[in-house]
């Protein structure tokens, strides 16, 4: 035992970002705000692995938490905890905040300390939201956190980021407004079916909200989420956003921000609100499905790297939009897996482009190529992630997509099918992309020699594909530990699918698993991936 | 009503006697420059008439016969109406000009504190509508204070002329209601009406008067050249504090009215409201004037604000109460900014002048990020949490409708008011034109005052609403 129960680890966890911002208020140079920054951060990542050293998997319900009274005349609470869904989010959040920060080493010019206050800010909002059991608090967190994210944006972003910055707080702004009309709906019903005012995410899992306020809930909820994911058709923020972005504010944006609109679903639509997700379930996978592939296409037409793999990203929230509403273990664990992979992968290739991009100067594809030579290590570390991020077995995408394509087989086999599309398309574009950038002969017109990685750089990319392989190589850490919450979150929306409809094919789904099972013993995977609904 | 001498209880009315005193040893005091002399005076006498404020809490002084009421809500509403009053005064010792900061603004400023003090302490049709002449008549007087400035002079005349037809329409109402009733006490709201008509033509007319003094739509047109022309002290002064005290009468008028017409008059509560959201709201995207931008979003805000006139019963009163709480900080915090910033200039401040303000005063383009950001109604300030609370108030009393028309206004605000934020934080500076001022000024100290407010309010509100729960029963007829 590090520490013992009575120590609030998770109010230390959120807040301690906040208490660095006061360190870096009080230092003056460039160079120690960057190492408060970095101190804290890295201080932060370390308290978020106390919680997964500690974690029982096998334990229901939420661990680690703290709950006084806060608003007391409206039901709410301080109350923070965590289960096997925000586990993973939280070193994640952690550690890619670290990776913000030495992203950033000496490369802001401009308002440095306004700089890596915000990304403090930011990871204090993220890291709250993640770890309450309040929806009032949820949502405070959930709107404080776009502040920050909208300056980063905005001040410190490419040409046209004042456009970006405006178009991303407007859309997210706006669904979230709706989520909050949501939730105090929520607490009235709370008092309704008597339980009192109450805005208290546990106790509304007793709930059983009637049927006719099921539907709406359920969309105000969605649509704010949805925005976050974001699920097509609401996802036309995002290629503006990451374009605009920073690079670190890219690595963020993609691997935690947009972690955060699927953890909403888990964590308020699936469990509230059980009927109205399970008659809305076709629609949403059927928008899951539509990102996959239309994602995956727009990607295939960029030129813009930066463009390229924020559309790979609309393309891979979908897929993960498709396995946790499929309903079964196999999609959910995939789903919730996915979420981390995803965030490592992705935030690793923003680094990476941001990388090319210092030292190019353009993310134009056609005007990079043949770099491979003049950057090795950049290059190596590029086509690992690019790997990790189109599913090569051994790699950590390789776990989740198998699983989510394993539960959207489950679900319908020719969802799965076009799902599946996603192994094809991904390797094109993704290939393609490395092939136009790192191979062919270099189009540049630029012939002298091209720095290397940094030592900042590579202190952000050798763990990172460390975590990729160690993923990919030893999933049943990450399975075990959300096995307990994704059963309690697929049965809930399960039994009343079954009561509502028998639109589910048992025998075609039986077929997929049998199938599927074989797959994974051929390549020698643990069996503890499969454990059964 | 016959009143006799012991019925009188002159201690009711013990915060407007002490404002009076100070407002006439004003006159006499000839200030130096910057307020010196008048400035403190002017602040003793307020600060002075809220400790009577606080010696008059919870004994309930009635007075002249029942016609002063000094109860709790009463008292809360003055308190705030005071706090205003304070800050403005250190806007005006900072803004205005050496010999215009004499003992006679201050003077003026004080008869309004008097006027709305009576305002919130009755619950007589007449003596709210004297009250609302006294806040009125300096008011009129106050915006046309700097008499060289042309638009000023315009915004005067305007205001004057639009708001005495509102206080004859105010008047009239109040003779049909005398006429329905036979008397001119609140109190005759909660009894059936023996002449229904008559009754909804008055609280109408009545409606749409105290609707033109908080500035709701449609009844808003004065207020942007009111605001633009008069020096920015005064604007400020003038977007809050009548504000509250007109609030205060709506609560006394409550919920009582009955009979037919009552739906009608909902009606039109409802239609106010959400007339000044989206007028306010659409029509401040397109201001290019600080001031006039303020000025529609306070036209707006008022509209947000009667979603809590809705919900009276379910604790609309004390959502209400909160959201006049917290707006006092972030729209005279926002004043206080531009007042700090446009200090001793004839030009009205332009959003596009606040360019690269971040990197001059780091800051001040912080606080007013604060205030702009609380206006929206984004976490954790205390503007979030009054939106917040007057939603869910308009929630339970079924008005779900309203309170979506709300949501979206509100996104539709986000615009200019995160418009601000952009300027000051996302353009290159040197387009700007506003002097630099550096050092600890008292003026500074108090935006800093203001801006930790704002976050308190939206962190620990649990406090104030606690108070608030055993305050209003005791205002609110019905409750």
């Amino acid at each position: 035992m590090l520490f013992n129960a009575d120590i609030p680890i998770l109010t230390l966890i959120v807040f301690l970002p906040l208490a660095g911002v006061l360190g870096v208020l009080a230092t003056r140079s460039r160079q120690w705000i960057q190492v408060v920054a970095l101190v804290t951060t890295l201080a932060t990542f370390v308290l978020t692995l106390l919680p997964l050293m500690q974690f029982r998997p096998e334990q229901a319900g939420f661990q680690f938490v703290e709950k006084v009274p806060w608003i007391a005349a409206l039901g709410i609470s301080y109350h923070l905890g965590i289960d096997g869904l925000s586990l993973f989010l939280l070193p994640l959040t952690g550690f890619l905040s670290v990776a913000a920060i030495l992203v950033s080493w000496n490369k802001i010019h401009l308002k440095e300390k306004a700089y890596f206050i915000s990304f403090l800010v930011l990871e204090t909002g993220i890291l709250g939201v993640f770890a309450s059991l309040d929806a009032f608090l949820f949502y405070v967190f959930w709107e404080a956190m776009l502040i920050p994210m909208f300056l980063i944006i905005g001040i410190w972003g490419s040409e046209n980021r004042r456009y970006a910055a405006l178009k991303f707080i407007i859309y997210t702004m706006a669904g979230s407004v709706f989520l909050l009309i949501g939730l105090i709906l929520m607490a009235f019903l709370s008092r309704q079916l008597g339980f009192g005012f109450s805005f208290d995410m546990v106790s509304w899992l007793a709930l059983k909200v009637p049927s006719h306020y099921q539907y709406g809930i359920f969309l105000l909820f969605f649509v704010a989420f949805a925005i976050k994911v974001p699920i097509f058709p609401f996802h036309t923020w995002l290629p503006d956003a990451h374009v605009e972005a920073p690079t670190a504010g890219s690595v963020i944006l993609a691997g935690v921000l947009l972690k955060m609109g699927i953890y909403g679903i888990l964590r308020f639509c699936l469990p509230l609100l059980p009927e109205a997700a399970a008659y809305f379930t076709p629609a949403i996978i059927a928008l899951g499905v539509i990102g996959v592939i239309y994602g995956a296409f727009v990607a295939f037409a960029q030129d813009d790297l930066k463009k390229l793999v924020a559309y790979s990203s609309v393309s891979h929230m979908g897929l993960i939009v498709v396995g946790v509403m499929a309903g079964n273990m196999a999609g959910m664990k995939g789903g919730i897996i996915q979420m981390v992979n995803h965030g490592l992968s992705t935030g690793a290739l923003f680094i990476l482009v941001g990388a090319l991009y210092e030292r190019q100067k353009t993310r134009d594809m056609n005007k990079l190529g043949g770099l491979a030579a003049r950057v090795p290590i950049l290059a190596t570390f590029f086509v690992i992630m690019t790997l990790s991020s189109l599913g090569l077995p051994g790699l950590n995408g390789f776990v989740g997509e198998f699983l989510l394509l394993l539960g959207a087989f489950r679900y319908e086999w020719w969802i799965g099918a076009l799902s599946a599309t996603t192994l094809i398309l991904g390797a094109v574009y993704m290939l393609w992309m490395v092939q136009r950038v790192f191979f062919e002969t270099d189009r540049s017109g630029r012939p002298g020699a091209v720095a290397d990685l940094s030592l900042g750089e590579k202190l952000v990319m050798i763990p990172l594909t460390l975590l990729v392989f160690f993923i990919g190589l030893y999933p049943s850490y990450l399975t075990d530990r959300v096995e307990t919450i994704s059963r309690q979150l697929i049965s809930a929306p399960a039994i009343k699918a079954a009561c509502l409809s028998a639109a589910a094919n048992p025998v075609q789904s039986n077929l997929a698993q049998v199938e599927s099972f074989e797959l994974l013993m051929k390549l020698g995977k643990s069996s503890s991936l499969l454990s059964q609904e | 009503m016959n009143m006799i001498l012991s019925d009188v209880n002159l201690t009711s009315l013990l915060p407007e006697f002490i404002l009076l005193a100070g407002a006439t040893v004003l006159l006499f005091i000839r200030g130096g420059g910057r307020g010196k002399g008048v400035v403190p005076a002017a602040v003793l006498s307020v600060i002075a008439a809220l400790a009577a404020v606080l010696y008059l809490w919870d004994l309930r002084a009635a007075g002249f016969g029942g016609l002063i009421v000094k109860d709790n809500g009463a008292l809360l509403f003055q308190a705030m109406i005071l706090t205003t009053a304070l800050i403005s005064f250190v806007l005006a010792r900072d803004f205005l000009p050496d010999h215009k900061n004499t003992g006679e603004y201050y003077s003026l400023l004080l008869f309004s504190l008097i006027g709305m003090g009576i305002m919130t302490s009755t619950g007589d049709l007449l003596v709210i509508f004297l009250g609302m002449e006294i806040l009125s008549l300096s008011l009129y007087v106050l915006v046309g204070f700097m008499k060289i400035v042309r638009a000023g002079m315009e915004g005067a005349v305007k205001y004057f002329l639009l708001g005495s037809f509102s206080s004859a329409l105010f008047l009239l109402g109040l003779a049909l209601y005398y006429g329905a009733t036979g008397t001119t006490n609140l109190a005759a709201f909660a009894a059936p009406s023996a002449a229904p008509a008559l009754m909804l033509a008055a609280v109408a007319l009545m409606l749409v008067a105290l609707g033109f003094k908080i500035a709701a739509a449609p009844f808003h047109m004065w207020a942007p050249d009111a605001y633009e022309g008069a020096p920015v002290c005064v604007a400020a002064f003038m977007s809050v504090a009548p504000k509250i005290a007109v609030f205060a009468v709506f609560l006394r008028f409550g919920t009582g009215i009955s009979g037919p017409g009552q739906h009608l008059i909902w009606t039109a509560v409802i239609f106010m409201s959400v007339a000044s959201m989206v007028i306010g709201n659409f029509t401040a995207l397109r201001q290019s004037s600080v001031v006039r931008m303020l000025a529609y979003s306070g036209i707006a805000q008022a509209g947000y604000i009667l979603i809590g006139l809705l919900a009276i019963p379910e604790g609309g009163a004390s959502a209400i109460a909160f959201y006049l709480m917290v707006y006092i900080f972030m729209n005279m915090g926002a004043f206080a900014s531009l007042a700090y910033l446009s200090r001793r200039q004839d030009k009205a401040l332009h959003i596009d002048d606040l360019a690269g303000l971040a990197s001059r005063h780091p800051w001040h383009a912080f606080a007013l990020a604060v205030f702009m950001i609380s206006l929206a109604g984004i976490p954790p300030t205390g503007g979030f949490f009054a939106k917040f609370y007057l939603f869910k108030v308009g929630i339970e009393a079924g008005y779900l409708g309203v309170v979506l028309i709300a949501i979206v206004a509100t996104i539709v605000s986000f615009f200019y008011y995160l418009r601000v934020v952009m300027v000051m934080y996302m353009t290159a500076e040197g387009e700007g034109l506003l002097p630099m001022r550096t050092g600890v000024t008292l003026i500074g100290v108090m935006i800093a005052a203001i801006v930790i407010m704002t976050f308190l309010a939206g962190i620990m509100p649990d406090q104030f609403l606690r108070s608030a729960a055993t305050v209003f029963p005791s205002i609110i007829p019905g409750m």
